[in-house]
């Protein structure tokens, strides 16, 4: 900034004026932050209670601007103790871990005194000859070599040689510590960010020393500052960070299949093949990211999504194993990552960021045809309000501890969250005159209803983990999740009463009119009828397998000549009974499952009409 | 319902930057990015062009070159109408790798695509051409011809030599196959929006794996 300013005063006298301004304005700043620099780290790490605080600033997006942000950082990572009195002990350690790592694989074979020339000679394929370790390592270098050359093209801070070079030495060092993963393309990308934030604190503490900021700071603090940012450990320290990160990561890297059953999970009650399947840790991940969280939230981009075939291994392998870097800017990813890496360890709020990614675009892909969507998902359009996205990340998981945020609109597509909607309630004008789908209608019925929506009578979101659990497939990092929050999920589900039940109850007098969509229903053992879960229907849905369904029904277009009592008496009757059949159905791996569930979402939809909470008009 | 009159889809596979996504991005985009960031599981490009007054679209998948085959969905092979293989001249290493690359398709789209009835336009591209070269031509093409791909182009995506005459070459020979295989009757069958009309129903998101 300097020598630009000096620059611009040769320049003109427009650009001079300008610069002194710029000058100016340093002064100003230099005064301000020399008051703040040791404060902010006393604010933030010295006060009772400073890891809840921490916390919580992360997922306010409050880090953007943090002096310390890879502190923070290390604190979310486990790299650091929540004990404060220990963190120069144990960054120490940890730099002397890394220096070993370093002198390991530190081979030069031209410095090799060995005279065992069988060994020591550049044709050897011995396995224990340094020759031939050095060429199997020159191999590994090239590979990471040319990933790292291309790492944020467009960032200059990633094409300085020295930046280039400690990124090739720390993937190295990881890949050869790890031979069981070894180096995979995407890693230099979750690394990049880790050694800017590490590099930046540093560069922000050599800044303070030379305007002499560190001198209010009493010995001891000023000592840690020093050395937890000292800059001759920067490849060390980031390797540590890298190497917690890609702790929880590395499966979504794994190439290894993983064979399952599919209607044993039952990801679809309506799936068109029941054939045992094969899928990575990170392909079954994304399918119960699409399968127990959107289609939850927002089952009308759900099966938008589902019926082009827009898979979520297609552009979600990329928004995961890069902790979604290559859909942000690199400011508002760290500002992503600071909320995920506060989380947890496990990094399940990525789960919900991912949901969020969709529903904050859901307009455009709904009015997307296939090309189109795959093209927006692919070229994630950018977002003004990240905060927004993480905002509705939170929502989704946990509506009650976490209001939904307000919406908002991006460019010329408005954007509007559905209130993430169990249920939606229909006005009768919308009966009156069905519209044709896109987003318009379920805009105006979101309008209508957003301040039930608001209320947090929906279930909690089931944390797609728990289905994992309960089905054997659970990975290190899912289980960690697990143990994590183990009060959320189901505990909420029983707390809550349906709505659907609810308004049952209250018989169908109500001028609005509660949808329990069948098709929509997840019919699998983890979220019966009792979770509460009824899913938005829009005029237009689009299942083909619906609408035949309608024409079926149609045949069925008779007053009943039933009492209340009697209709009650059915309504409940066949409630029991549908119960029973879909949760003996789900323990069973029946051969023609997608039958029998399509009949029960039939038999759903006859206890509907029954009960009045569905009319035949509605179906449409 | 979109102006084309036929939809093919296009996936590249080589190893990794041997200038695939440049290839696409030349083609598509009429660029050449100077630094290009490595494909982490596949990105996905559509692109339009006239063959014979025919409006053709094609669908072009871009690999990530260390991915290989066993992860990428089965779904993108299994429907693809045509395989382009891609090495680097300037890389005897990224030429070594093709008979693996070879047998990888034989084993994960060959039966694939056999099931469908219908056999994958197989095409061999030796990319970045402006470059000094270690891989001669007379033993690419000699590869080429031995391991029955249906043509083979030298191209530079940095140059734009050869580029859009690959796409185009192939479009032409997904184009008059077609019509041959409907009796010179031109049909929507392949030109479905989704590409996996086509095929066989189980062949969707449930068999999808990575």
């Amino acid at each position: 900034m300097l020598t630009m300013s000096s620059k611009s005063l040769d320049d003109s006298f427009d650009e001079s004026l300008f610069a002194s301004e710029i000058v100016l304005e340093r002064k100003q700043s230099r005064k301000e932050s020399s008051s703040y620099y040791v404060d902010e780290y006393i604010k933030t790490f010295k006060q009772d209670n400073f890891l809840t605080k921490l916390k919580r600033r992360a997922i306010k997006g409050e880090l953007r601007s943090c002096r310390f942000r890879s502190i923070a950082w290390r604190i979310y990572l486990d790299c650091l103790p929540d004990r404060s009195e220990e963190w120069v002990t144990t960054t120490r350690t940890f730099r002397e871990e890394y220096q070993a790592i370093r002198n390991k694989y530190d081979t030069n074979p031209y410095r090799n005194n060995n005279h065992n020339f069988e060994e020591n000679n550049p044709l050897s394929q011995q396995e224990s000859s340094v020759w031939n370790k050095y060429f199997q390592d020159n191999e590994l270098k090239n590979t990471i070599t040319q990933d790292v050359v291309r790492t944020f093209p467009e960032i200059d801070f990633f094409q300085s040689s020295v930046m280039q070079e400690m990124m090739c030495n720390i993937l190295f060092h990881f890949a050869r510590e790890n031979p069981k993963i070894t180096y995979k393309q995407g890693m230099h990308e979750l690394l990049a960010p880790i050694l800017f934030v590490v590099n930046s604190d540093q560069q922000a503490l050599l800044h303070a020393k030379e305007l002499h900021l560190l001198e209010s700071a009493d010995e001891s603090t000023r000592n840690e500052i020093e050395e937890l940012l000292n800059q001759e450990y920067l490849e060390h320290d980031t390797y540590i960070m890298f190497r917690q990160v890609m702790e929880t990561v590395e499966p979504w890297y794994s190439h290894e299949m993983i064979s399952f059953k599919m209607d044993s999970i039952n990801f679809e009650p309506f799936s068109t093949s029941l054939e045992p399947s094969s899928c990575s840790v990170l392909g079954i991940k994304l399918r119960l990211i699409y399968e127990k969280i959107l289609k939850r939230v927002d089952s009308e981009l759900f099966f938008h999504l589902f019926n082009m075939q827009i898979e979520p291994q297609i552009f979600g392998i990329r928004w995961l194993r890069l902790l979604f870097g290559r859909e942000f800017s690199l400011q508002d990813l760290l500002v992503i990552w600071d909320a995920i890496f506060s989380d947890g360890i496990s990094f399940s709020l990525c789960d919900y960021i991912f949901t969020a990614m969709l529903i904050v675009i859901r307009d455009l892909l709904l009015s997307s045809n296939y090309s189109q969507c795959m093209n927006h998902l692919m070229r994630y359009p950018s977002v003004p309000d990240t905060q927004y996205i993480l905002d509705l990340a939170l929502h989704l998981r946990d509506p009650i501890n976490h209001p939904e945020p307000h919406g908002y609109t991006v460019g010329v597509h408005p954007i509007e969250v559905t209130p993430s909607p169990i249920h939606v309630i229909l006005p009768d004008v919308i009966e009156q005159k069905p519209v044709p789908s896109t987003s318009s209608s379920s805009r105006e019925i979101s309008e209508r209803n957003t301040d039930s929506a608001k209320t947090p009578n929906r279930p909690k979101t089931l944390p797609i983990l728990q289905v994992n659990t309960s089905k054997n497939q659970v990975t290190n990092q899912q289980k960690s999740s697990i143990s994590e929050k183990p009060q959320s999920g189901q505990s909420h589900a029983h707390q809550l009463q349906p709505v659907s039940q609810r308004q049952s109850q209250n018989g169908s007098s109500s001028p609005t009119k509660v949808v329990d969509h069948p098709l929509a229903h997840p019919l699998s053992s983890d979220d019966g009828p009792s979770s509460g879960y009824s899913p938005q229907l829009t005029p237009s849905f689009p299942s083909v397998l619906f609408k035949k369904k309608t024409q079926e029904m149609k045949s069925f277009n008779k007053p009943t000549n039933l009492n209340g009592k009697e209709l009650d008496y059915c309504c409940e009757l066949l409630t029991n009974q549908i119960d029973i059949l879909q949760k003996t159905l789900a323990e069973e791996e029946l051969k023609n499952n997608d039958v029998i569930f399509l009949a029960v979402a039939k038999l759903k939809i006859a206890r509907d009409l029954l009960k009045g909470t569905l009319k035949l008009n509605e179906i449409d | 319902m979109e102006d084309y009159k036929y939809l093919f889809k296009i996936v590249l596979i080589g190893n990794a930057g041997v200038g695939k996504t440049c290839l696409v991005r030349r083609f598509a985009q009429g660029v050449f990015p100077n630094v290009q960031g490595a494909t982490i599981g596949v990105d996905f490009m559509i692109k339009s062009l006239m063959v014979n007054d025919v409006k053709v679209k094609l669908q072009i998948w871009d690999t990530a070159g260390q991915e290989r085959f066993r992860s990428i969905t089965q779904s993108y092979y299994r429907s693809a109408h045509c395989l382009i293989l891609v090495y680097d001249v300037f890389s005897q290493c990224s030429f070594d790798s093709l008979p693996q690359w070879c047998r990888d398709i034989d084993q994960y789209a060959g039966a694939a695509i056999a099931g469908n009835g219908r056999n994958v336009l197989k095409v061999l591209v030796g990319n970045k051409c402006d470059k000094d070269r270690e891989v001669p031509l007379h033993i690419a093409e000699q590869f080429a011809h031995n391991n029955n791909f249906d043509l083979f182009m030298e191209t530079s995506a940095l140059e734009a030599e050869n580029v859009e005459k690959l796409f185009r070459e192939i479009a032409e020979i997904l184009v008059s196959r077609n019509q041959e295989s409907n009796g010179g009757t031109m049909s929507r069958s392949i030109t479905s929006n989704s590409f996996n009309q086509s095929s066989k129903p189980s062949n969707c998101f449930n068999c999808f794996s990575n």
